[in-house]
């Protein structure tokens, strides 16, 4: 079986149309990326800015928000801004100004005073990571915390890099992954039947067993490793120009992203889980392909009709008809590009005001999605003639 | 091994590919003959397993290989008419797949692809990929792999097309080795490839069996039939419409030509040997050629 699926992947990956595909996403990616890239003075002056005043939330800092932000508006207000937003280390520490009051200020934090119950703060700092503390100017180390309702600490972090990672995916990367998938997987049986190689398949022992797990293996190893390469490319990127520090934070100190989440893990669990659901999402649209290549002889069509059936909600809501019950109902159905964005993640009751449980049924889309079409394929296989 | 075909028939919409097809086959070379659209790719897809009959049904050892599935195929070597390789595959690479396809372990593999590597010449190209090699090297590709899991039936659609005389001569002599305890059907348009070689022959005529039986036989048939004649150039299309024309010579500004015939077709004509050809021209000689089925 190990041996089939080496063969299967090797037929995968000597698809030239795939890496095309890939590097023109890369440098399309790439492109964008530098072209909204700041200059690496303005990077430093906001490492040094979070370095300073990030980190968990005191009142020092609060106090020092308030204070820059009051003084920034009356600049603004006497038409000094300008000048002053020049200078990139004043616009750095505004920026911090402003996360430290969003902070506060989105997410109906209340300010957790000296008065607050000591033990509330102690496991909280326990699991700051040291290395935010130390840039905090001294005096300020024995400044109280600042605490959201839910008792934990309000942590600042330049959210830059995280939050541009993280939403890769719901923004282009859905689509660059969608696109792999299908290229790659489309011609997984159809360029077998039409080259006339199914006939040794299908009259060999395995060929109509064995071979179509073996198939469907490749297929989702396929789809994984697509993914990786995508995810791979913001990761280096803003690795390597703004760093990957924060990934230990909690996500929802990513208020940008995560203003109002119920997720309790850190941002790189988040991101690791919303990574599992987009694979299995791409292993979904994947083994879908493979079910309209093994209906097909000719590449093209397996490779038109995934992309239509994986387009079809951007599609009908670009059209403007996303309110008719017949389009809800399509857009109910097909589901790929949530399934890919993993936007259910994070979004625990329904897009329309019910109060159905939209995560579980997302697992549960997700679960079938899954299963129907592998199912499909290998009865499909198991019953397939040659003409 | 004793391969029972009973009654089977297939239908492509409008078209009866087969019509009721019965016959048995033992261990021993079989020749498949029939012009194009007799429906001998047709049979042979059945008898590999990748086309269901429209009725009727095949049997191995007396049981329907719908019944026996993978255990059917496990005992099957095929070499189809049309042969799709992976071009960026190499030779070995390929032979490996096959390998796994029928069920073979790395480590038993290993040894059979070297030796059916070298039985069909093809040792020292096995790391070339399979887009490099020749027509007659996919083909001899094709034979090694049907032979891979040591089959106790080989179906061989067309195993000399495109193949130079001296590769036709020696797979004749390799199918002949291996016949021994195996079935070996295989299809031709070349009658000589299964002249001397087949235990049986098989004439498909319109998706029927027209006959099956020994060549000896059948060529006894036509015995005091076949004649040469030698004739002007310009009187040979007179001899054509009065009867079945064979092959024919040159000779100067006359022809000498084959010709079958119930009577003596001309003065001088001279009896000759019946050969495999002559029975060919002789039941499918008045067909029109059609495309391949």
């Amino acid at each position: 079986m190990i041996g089939l699926i080496r063969i299967e992947l090797f037929k995968l990956y000597a698809q030239r149309v795939v890496y095309i595909a890939a590097v023109v996403f890369a440098l399309l990616y790439i492109f964008q990326f530098y072209s909204s890239l700041p200059s690496a003075a303005e990077r430093a002056e906001d490492r040094t800015a979070f370095a300073t005043y990030g980190g968990p939330l005191t009142e020092a800092k609060l106090q020092w928000a308030l204070d820059f932000n009051d003084a920034y508006e009356e600049e603004r207000a006497a038409g000094r801004a300008d000048a002053l937003l020049r200078d990139l280390r004043y616009r750095a520490e505004l920026k911090v100004s402003m996360e430290i009051l969003n902070a506060v200020r989105h997410q109906e934090q209340t300010m957790a005073l000296s008065e607050r119950e000591p033990q509330l703060k102690q496991p909280f700092q326990d699991t700051l990571p040291h290395s935010q503390l130390f840039t905090i100017p001294e005096s300020d180390f024995d400044s109280p915390q600042v605490y959201s309702t839910n008792g934990k600490p309000i942590v600042i972090v330049n959210q830059e890099a995280w939050h541009r990672i993280v939403l890769y995916i719901q923004e282009v990367g859905y689509l660059f992954a969608g696109a792999l998938v299908i290229l790659g997987l489309a011609g997984s049986f159809s360029s077998e039947a039409s080259s006339g190689a199914d006939q040794l398949l299908y009259s060999s022992r395995h060929g109509r067993g064995r071979a179509t797990w073996a198939k469907l293996a490749a297929g989702a190893i396929y789809c994984v490793s697509a993914l990786a390469a995508l995810m791979l490319l913001p990761l280096t990127l803003y690795g390597l120009h703004y760093g990957l520090d924060g990934w230990d934070v909690h996500f929802a100190d990513y208020r940008r992203m995560a203003s109002g989440t119920s997720f309790g893990g850190s941002v790189l669990a988040y991101y690791s889980l919303q990574m599992l659901l987009s694979a299995l999402g791409c292993i979904a649209l994947g083994w879908l392909t493979m079910l309209l290549s093994a209906w097909s002889r000719h590449l093209l069509v397996p490779a038109l009709v995934a992309g239509v059936i994986f387009l079809l909600p951007f599609m009908l809501i670009m059209s403007g008809i996303a309110d008719s019950p017949l389009v809800l109902f399509l857009l109910g159905l097909f589901q790929h590009i949530g399934l890919i964005q993993a936007t259910y993640l994070d979004r625990p009751s329904f897009e329309w005001g019910s109060s159905f449980n939209y995560n579980a049924m997302m697992y549960g889309y997700l679960a079938l999605s899954l299963l129907l079409p592998a199912a499909a394929v290998l009865l499909t296989l198991r019953r397939k003639q040659v003409m | 091994m004793r391969l029972t075909i009973e009654q089977v028939s297939r239908r492509f919409k409008r078209r009866q590919a087969l019509e009721a097809i019965d016959c048995e086959l033992t261990p021993g070379i079989y020749g498949l003959i029939g012009p194009n659209g007799a429906g001998k790719t047709t049979l042979m897809r059945i008898l590999a397993d990748v086309l269901r009959p429209s009725s009727g049904q095949v049997a191995a050892n007396g049981t329907p290989t719908a019944t026996l599935g993978e255990r059917y195929r496990d005992l099957l070597g095929y070499l189809p008419q049309e042969l799709g390789f992976y071009s960026y595959f190499t030779g070995e690479r390929f032979m490996r797949y096959m390998a796994y396809l029928k069920g073979m372990s790395g480590a038993q593999a290993e040894g059979r692809i070297t030796a059916l590597l070298r039985l069909v010449h093809l040792e020292d190209q096995r790391s070339r990929k399979i887009g490099h090699y020749s027509g007659g090297m996919k083909r001899r590709l094709g034979i090694a792999q049907a032979l891979l899991n040591d089959p106790q039936l080989l179906i061989l659609d067309e195993p000399t097309a495109g193949l130079d005389p001296k590769e036709r001569i020696r797979l004749r002599n390799l199918l002949s080795d291996i016949s021994g305890e195996r079935i070996v059907l295989l299809s031709t348009h070349i009658i000589t490839d299964i002249e001397y070689i087949a235990k049986e022959v098989l004439l498909l005529k319109e998706g029927r069996l027209a006959r099956q039986d020994t060549p000896e036989r059948i060529l006894s048939e036509l015995t005091g039939k076949v004649w040469e004649v030698e004739t002007p150039a310009e009187r040979l299309g007179e001899l054509e419409r009065a009867h079945l024309v064979g092959n024919v010579q040159r000779r100067g500004s006359d022809v000498r030509a084959r010709v079958i015939a119930e009577a003596r077709p001309a003065g001088n004509a001279m009896p000759a040997e019946p050969r495999l050809e002559d029975i060919y021209l002789y039941y499918f000689g008045d067909l029109p050629e059609e495309g391949g089925s």
